[in-house]
């Protein structure tokens, strides 16, 4: 019981970091019907942006609001050079998108280098005990950060203008550019919430994990994906769904089969997915465009 | 003409060359600038390592030792009056970069031998590509067995093998510090698996027995907290870290989460002695114990010599990695020389030179693995690795 406990928690640690991730892909794939191949980047940017600034001894707010804007600011950029200027089609973006991701590794290699890192933050060796079950401070953080962004998103989608122009553009663009929706304005306000979501996971996950590399813009968001489709791409609800399901997964393989398994489930999953239920667990319909 | 012949029909053909060779001395308008030209200028060398990616840290070091070799053979005077030329090359630690580097190296014609090699998987890769035009490969630091089990002909390495050092690692555990119930984190790569069958060779052997084995992708896994619930719902007296610096740094950092106030000691490889391990880790790194096959404080004229020159030129003390790399150099300039300043069949020269350097007595058996060195035991105290004399003279004897 305790070790089941244990796993569960470590399980849905990860499925939150996961969570954060996969918001970033689905929130644009609900509206764009894109696949945002840079958002991996963006964020992996955004989380060494906090880091070095914590480790050259920044407050903790500064470092954690400069990575916030250094995301949002790559997002914007990004929108305005890579993709809007090929929106509508389908396969450009994605090649703009690669392009792009690899600027970004390769810019940040060169101020960071390609060393690994720690990531410094308050926590990180602490441990509570409730009865037999440890738990960490840094892991009622991370589930408390989970929620309150998905309060958040919840309140952005339903409760404000944006929210209601976002629907209307993932409707019918064109539409909603008719109907004096401000088309441009929305789309990069999709892509600043994605990569903000992502640099909060990215400083989550660099706090928890406590350890960095620029190659974790790939390789990292490898599982944040395969969550994404899990829950359903485009459903933000279905990237939270997949988020914590892939996490609980994985612990729970790791904890009662074998770690050696770990990506053989993982990605059978994924394709099983794929191949059986393609709108994931949210069941996401996504009209396409001709 | 003479850049169409592949280098594997050269070295055949030795007594062909020579008389090619006359005649482009004596026809010189005949053949042009032929390959050869560059070789009678300077000794070149190529060397594979990581420069980038997780196991960075690793070949730059290894090709710090390179460097410093190189300098001080080329000031004074060379191999055989000749300088060395180094042409560098990033295999990034990873099976696919690393055969792109092989190609590029053995389409340089007047490349004699390839040394620096770090990682075994990249190596591996590597080999067969090398093996086409017979080039010459010393390794540096690269430990499967499987290497030298695969019998090729033109493989020689500096370090003792996994076999040799993962018995090691194992038996101080059990032999030195007497635990009973071990515990090992392996890479799913070559280089992870050898080191587990090794782990459940030498732990049976010793009459110890193996509680868990959990592994894990490098480069892709950061989150280690399930396989560390694991390794601690088995209990064990000891952890051995089976995997590159990194991952290890990342998975001793959460292990403090995941092991509370249980006291597990961590048995580490030659692979974790490096400053980044400790700055990974953390205060939770504190008493590992490395098994390696150089320390610093080895009291060798050689060892002095080197510490002294690299501390002087990088400002930083020696590790394995740099002192591997710099016998690497002077091991290939002795056979070299043996070979009486000829580069050509020498392999078989390679394997038959015994060697003192800065890691101590290097020799080679048929399949190339150094069977000449002996082992150290460190301990990591006060965040510092700290050489340990008793343990060390317990170890050997066993």
């Amino acid at each position: 019981m305790q070790f089941f406990a244990t796993q569960l928690l470590n399980g849905l640690t990860a499925g939150v970091v996961y969570a954060m991730l996969a918001v970033g892909y689905s929130l644009v794939y609900g509206i764009l019907q894109q696949i945002n191949f840079a958002h991996g980047y963006v964020y992996m940017f955004g989380t060494f942006v906090t880091a070095s600034l914590i480790t050259s001894g920044s407050p903790l707010w500064l470092a954690i609001a400069a990575g916030l804007v250094a995301g949002a600011v790559i997002a914007i950029v990004i929108e305005r050079f890579a993709y809007r200027p090929v929106r509508g089609n389908r396969l450009a973006p994605t090649v703009t998108a690669v392009g792009v991701g690899l600027i970004i590794e390769n810019v940040a290699q060169l101020i960071w280098t390609s060393r690994i890192r720690p990531m410094p933050f308050p926590f990180q060796a602490d441990i509570i005990r409730l009865g037999p079950v440890v738990l960490s401070p840094l892991q009622i953080l991370v589930a408390a950060v989970g929620l309150a962004m998905a309060a958040l998103l919840w309140v952005i989608s339903t409760k404000t203008d944006l929210g209601r122009a976002m629907r209307a553009v993932k409707d019918d663009l064109a539409t909603a550019e008719l109907m004096g929706v401000p088309v441009d304005r929305v789309v990069v306000t999709v892509y600043v919430l994605g990569a903000l979501f992502g640099v909060v996971g990215g400083i989550l996950y660099g706090a928890y994990y406590n350890t960095l590399s620029v190659t974790m813009g790939f390789s990292g968001t490898l599982n944040a994906f395969t969550a994404t489709v899990i829950g359903g791409i485009g459903s933000v609800w279905g990237a939270f769904a997949g988020g914590l399901f892939l996490g609980v997964l994985q612990a729970m393989v790791t904890g009662y089969v074998s770690s050696a398994l770990l990506n053989t489930v993982t990605f059978t999953l994924l394709i099983a997915f794929l191949l059986f239920r393609p709108t994931g667990i949210a069941g996401v319909q996504v009209a396409s465009r001709p | 003409m003479m850049s169409i012949v592949s280098k594997a029909a050269l070295r055949r053909a030795i007594p062909a060359i020579a008389s090619f060779a006359v005649a482009s001395i004596v026809l010189p308008g005949l053949c042009g600038t032929s390959a050869f030209a560059a070789d009678t200028d300077a000794v070149h060398i190529a060397s594979t390592a990581p420069l980038t990616g997780s196991a960075a840290a690793y070949g730059i070091e290894t090709m710090n030792g390179v460097h410093l070799a190189v300098e001080e053979i080329n000031a004074a005077g060379g191999i055989g009056g000749k300088p060395i030329k180094l042409s560098e090359y990033d295999d990034q630690c990873d099976p696919t970069p690393a055969a792109t580097a092989a190609n590029q190296i053995i389409s340089d014609k007047a490349v004699v031998a390839v040394v620096g090699n770090v990682c075994s998987s990249a190596t591996l890769a590597q080999m067969p590509i090398f093996g086409r035009v017979g080039m010459p490969v010393l390794a540096a630091t690269t430990s499967s067995p499987a290497l030298s089990a695969k019998g090729f002909e033109n493989f020689a390495r500096i370090i003792p093998n996994d076999d040799i050092q993962g018995v090691a690692s194992l038996d101080l555990g059990t032999k030195v510090l007497g635990y009973k119930r071990i515990a090992v984190l392996y890479p799913s790569d070559d280089y992870g698996q050898a080191l587990l069958a090794i782990a459940k060779r030498a732990a049976t052997a010793s009459g110890a027995e193996l509680v868990a084995a959990e592994t894990y992708i490098t480069g892709s896994t950061n989150d280690f907290s399930s396989v560390l619930a694991n390794i601690a719902a088995a209990n064990p007296d000891a952890l051995f870290l089976a995997g590159y610096y990194a991952d290890m740094g990342a998975a001793v950092s959460q292990s403090v989460r995941a092991f509370g106030d249980k006291h597990i000691a961590l048995l580490a490889n030659a692979q974790t002695q490096v400053p980044e391990y400790v700055s990974l880790a953390g205060a939770a790194a504190e008493g590992t114990w490395v098994t390696n096959v150089y320390d610093i404080n080895n009291p060798s004229e050689q060892n002095k010599a080197f510490v002294a020159a690299y501390t002087k030129k990088f400002n930083a003390e020696p590790g394995v990695q740099a002192a591997a790399g710099y016998d690497n150099i002077y091991v290939l300039k002795q056979a070299i020389e043996e070979n009486k300043g000829s580069t050509e069949n020498l392999m078989p020269v390679i394997r038959a030179t015994k060697h003192e350097g800065a890691m101590g007595t290097i020799s080679f058996d048929k399949n190339g693995d150094n069977i000449g060195g002996s082992l150290v035991v460190l301990r990591l105290t006060g965040g510092k690795w700290v050489f340990d004399d008793e343990s060390t003279k317990k170890l050997n004897a066993h």
